[in-house]
């Protein structure tokens, strides 16, 4: 067991691997009466082919890992929910592209429903009619979500920028695809992503940290996990070229939204790539925020509005530049984002300095939020790099580093998608 | 004007909130709304927002914003600053008094000139509420609970907040903001609450340096919250859009106010209703009917308001209101377990208990007690939701009152 101490931000956790794989970490918060735990697998919406180390392919449809999330929480003798509820702790999930994630929260003592956490997440419990009916709830589910216009013009952005990608579905998959999905394709899912050799156990509490260990360690102990081979995502062949340059759809709004996407060859080494994001943040922050003076103008001419943004996304074999906003003016937007790339010939030096002092602050405050802290782990420690380096990386980024981004950007290799209203 | 200063040092932050509070008029709500948009983006010291930008990154991060919100009778303008504690930093300024300087200029020193605001300015922030209207409204979730509130408590304050209409908003004019703003700093209770590692003197030293405001005795005569009054309107209503989910939002009122020793009753019965995993709806609609993702039942305590919400299929509108309907009749005639009461007292104990570790919410509850005029600790709402009986449950039921259930449905040809 190691114990990390960061004196810098005054933070401290303990860590072990388990005898059977497990990863644990318990990150230590004196003076807080709130536990959160979270379990976690690699398992994302992006993971629909797999193949092992024998070479063996699995294929699961679009929505699977979502799909999944939602049946952990059922189990033949308990109401999983209502069992946390009633140790007076509130148990939440969640899927995103890269993994599944469950967790719980507690201001009682945490070893009930810690132990509650690992027996759920560690045993699938279900029947064919019991995932015939979750799927009326799942399909709600991404109803809920095709309503919201801001998620459909990411996931429209999304689905025209890759052809084969598994971007271009949504994380929860569509009508279409959960409906195909079966218990057995369930099972077989779990199998093979839920072996604890795969997963990550993060605690973040005002308790003992070794107490908590000691708690994990006695839980493990005493179960049984069949081996598994090591499965990992097959690597689609995807065009470097954007799927579709143009999509636009309808819906009933009252403003036009428009988002303006930019296909970027995605980078294998994690450091590397978590640099090269706060890269492109800083500059962006430096030119298409406040930062600008330009951007004033542009809230005048009514080009952007307070909706403006911009997002990076950067994976080992994917990258993306969105710019999106409310808009009447699409044509005046897609040039300002153009113009003012083409304009960038230096960065700021004083500039930068402020901006990190900026991201520094916001990283302390990050660390109030134990949630945010569990998550940042679990994500850094999936794609290989150390927590407190992340939160180091941007003191390492010079002006130079910067600029070269910029040569990494095909500004031709772009994709428009705009959300229209619906003309009655 | 009080002064709550409260010292914690396990927060890394220090945080400052100075609130302005006057009674809710309908007519002042929107010119507000423009204030605090405008207050937020500017002030003489610091004229645009790449000023501003810059001067909060110097200070590490720190944020600052201004906003408005109605608590039930009365509207508040809170002015909010954070900064990392000093501790973090190296260099030598003096992040607590930079907070407080911050607040001095964009609170007493607004981009103003010959008493009144610019017109750029104005004409800006009125675009941005009208942008954060329109947005709001293109949600069918949201435009389904605004109209609900706008139709079940009409004349009231819990509608006048729940703006509809785009040409109230254009009517507003630049006079009104001045108006608003003199009337905000002349007529004001004025609160001012302190959280972090910080000393009462050093923050008094710095409020009489940078916050010396002329009026400093005005205070509130009555507490903010009311009994939602029910009208003779039609029980079931309908609105359209281009949508595919629908969505019903139902609202009661619960004749029973926050000061009211029934409250924690009323607490208790919102989360065996539709609170938690485990309560009534959620149980019964999404995971036995499958009708569902979410559900669930909110208390407006300000309003003396219950309202429940969910998105469904149009198909299943009948049979989602008659599900919703009978399950607010087991709360009324006391059909549920006991371990109901004791799983939903557990859960609320818990939300209470991490109140002490958040920031907001420790600075929401020591608000509350500056509007309620009392001295109020977790632990004694704790222990007044530990004493709810089931009797309680069934009497606080009985009193609820059904006013609306508005359905968002999908446009017929």
């Amino acid at each position: 067991m190691n114990r990390i101490v960061n004196d810098r931000v005054q933070e401290s956790y303990i860590e072990e691997t388990l005898d059977n794989g497990l990863k644990v970490v318990i990150w230590e918060k004196k003076n807080f009466t709130k536990s959160f735990f979270m379990m976690a697998t690699p398992l994302g919406g992006m993971d629909l082919n797999q193949s092992d180390k024998m070479g063996k392919t699995y294929s699961f449809p679009a929505g699977i890992a979502h799909f999944l999330e939602h049946k952990m929480f059922e189990k033949e003798n308990m109401d999983v929910m209502d069992s946390f509820s009633s140790m007076g702790a509130n148990v939440n999930a969640f899927t995103s592209y890269n993994e599944t994630v469950y967790y719980f929260s507690t201001t009682n003592d945490p070893k009930e429903p810690l132990n509650l956490l690992m027996d759920f997440v560690q045993d699938l419990d279900i029947s064919s009619e019991s995932v015939e009916k979750e799927k009326g709830i799942i399909i709600q589910e991404l109803e809920m979500y095709l309503q919201m216009s801001d998620v459909r013009l990411i996931n429209e952005t999304l689905s025209s920028i890759y052809e084969n990608h598994p971007l271009k579905y949504d994380i929860g998959g569509d009508k279409e695809s959960v409906s195909r999905i079966t218990k057995e394709q369930l099972e077989e899912c779990y199998r093979l992503n839920y072996h604890p050799s795969k997963m990550i156990l993060v605690g973040v509490s005002g308790s003992d940290p070794n107490e908590l260990m000691d708690i994990i360690k006695n839980n493990q102990k005493e179960k049984q996990f069949s081996k598994v081979s090591h499965v990992e995502r097959i690597k689609c062949e995807e065009r470097a070229e954007v799927y579709k340059k143009k999509h636009s759809l309808s819906m009933d709004i009252s403003i036009p939204k428009v988002c303006l996407a930019y296909k970027l060859t995605g980078i294998e080494n994690a450091f590397l790539r978590n640099k090269k994001e706060w890269c492109y943040k800083l500059l962006f922050d430096m030119y298409f925020s406040s930062l600008n003076e330009k951007y004033q103008e542009w809230l005048d001419d009514e080009i952007i509005n307070t909706s403006f943004s911009f997002e990076i996304d950067l994976g080992s074999d994917y990258g993306l530049l969105l710019f999106y906003s409310e808009t009447n003016k699409i044509e005046d937007f897609k040039k300002i984002v153009l113009d003012t790339i083409q304009s960038i010939k230096e960065v700021d030096s004083e500039m930068l300095v402020r901006l990190k002092n900026r991201y520094f602050g916001l990283s302390i405050n990050a660390l109030e939020d134990q949630k945010q802290v569990a998550t940042t782990y679990m994500r850094n420690y999936f794609a290989g790099v150390d927590f407190f380096a992340t939160l180091e990386v941007i003191e390492t980024i010079s002006e130079k580093d910067i600029m070269n981004i910029l040569n990494e950007i095909d500004l031709d290799n772009d994709c428009e998608v705009t959300v229209t209203p619906i003309k009655v | 004007m009080s002064i709550k200063v409260i010292k914690e040092d396990k927060f890394k932050e220090i945080t400052i909130n100075v609130r302005f509070l006057v009674l809710l008029k309908e007519e002042d709500i929107i010119a507000k709304m423009i204030l605090a948009n405008m207050l937020n983006d500017s002030c003489m010291k610091y004229v645009d927002k790449s000023s501003i930008s810059n001067y909060l990154d110097e200070l590490y991060g720190a944020s600052y914003s201004a906003s408005t919100s109605i608590l039930g009778r009365n509207q508040s303008m809170m002015f909010k600053t954070r900064t990392i504690q000093p501790k973090f930093i190296h260099n030598q300024v003096n992040l607590v008094e930079e907070q407080f300087k911050l607040l001095n200029e964009f609170i007493l020193h607004p981009l103003m000139k010959d008493a009144s605001f610019q017109v750029r300015e104005f004409k800006e922030a009125k675009k941005n509420l009208l942008d954060q209207i329109k947005r709001m409204l293109d949600d069918p979730g949201a435009f389904s609970m605004y109209e609900a509130m706008r139709i079940a408590a009409e004349g009231q304050p819990m509608a006048m907040g729940a703006i509809r209409d785009l040409k109230e908003i254009e009517k507003v004019t630049l006079e009104d903001v001045n108006k608003q703003y003199f009337n905000m700093i002349e007529n004001s209770q004025i609160d001012i609450l302190v959280l972090g590692n910080i000393e009462e003197k050093e923050v008094n030293e710095y409020i009489r340096k940078y916050l010396n405001f002329k009026n400093m005795d005005i205070q509130m005569k009555d507490v903010p919250c009311y009994k939602l009054e029910v009208k003779d309107i039609e029980r079931k209503q309908y609105g359209y859009k281009d949508i595919s989910q629908c969505y019903i939002t139902s609202i009661y009122a619960t004749h029973t106010r926050n000061d009211e020793v029934a409250f924690s009753a009323l607490r208790v019965a919102n989360a065996m209703l539709g609170q938690i995993p485990s309560s009534l709806l959620f149980q019964e609609v999404r995971e036995k009917n499958s009708l569902c993702y979410s559900i669930y039942s909110a208390i407006n305590q300000y309003d003396g308001a219950l309202g429940i919400s969910t998105g469904i299929e149009s198909k299943d509108i009948e049979k989602a209101l008659d599900l919703i309907d009978i399950q607010f009749k087991r709360m009324c005639t006391g059909d549920f377990e006991d371990s109901l009461i004791e799983t939903s007292k557990k859960m609320l104990v818990n939300s209470l208990t991490s109140t002490n570790d958040d920031a907001d919410s420790i600075l929401s509850l020591s608000y509350r007690n500056i509007l309620f005029k009392k001295e109020e600790t977790v632990q004694d709402v704790i222990k007044k939701i530990e004493n709810v009986e089931k009797t309680d449950i069934i009497e606080v039921m009985n009193k609820c009152e059904h006013i609306l259930s508005y359905v968002l449905k999908e446009r017929e040809d």
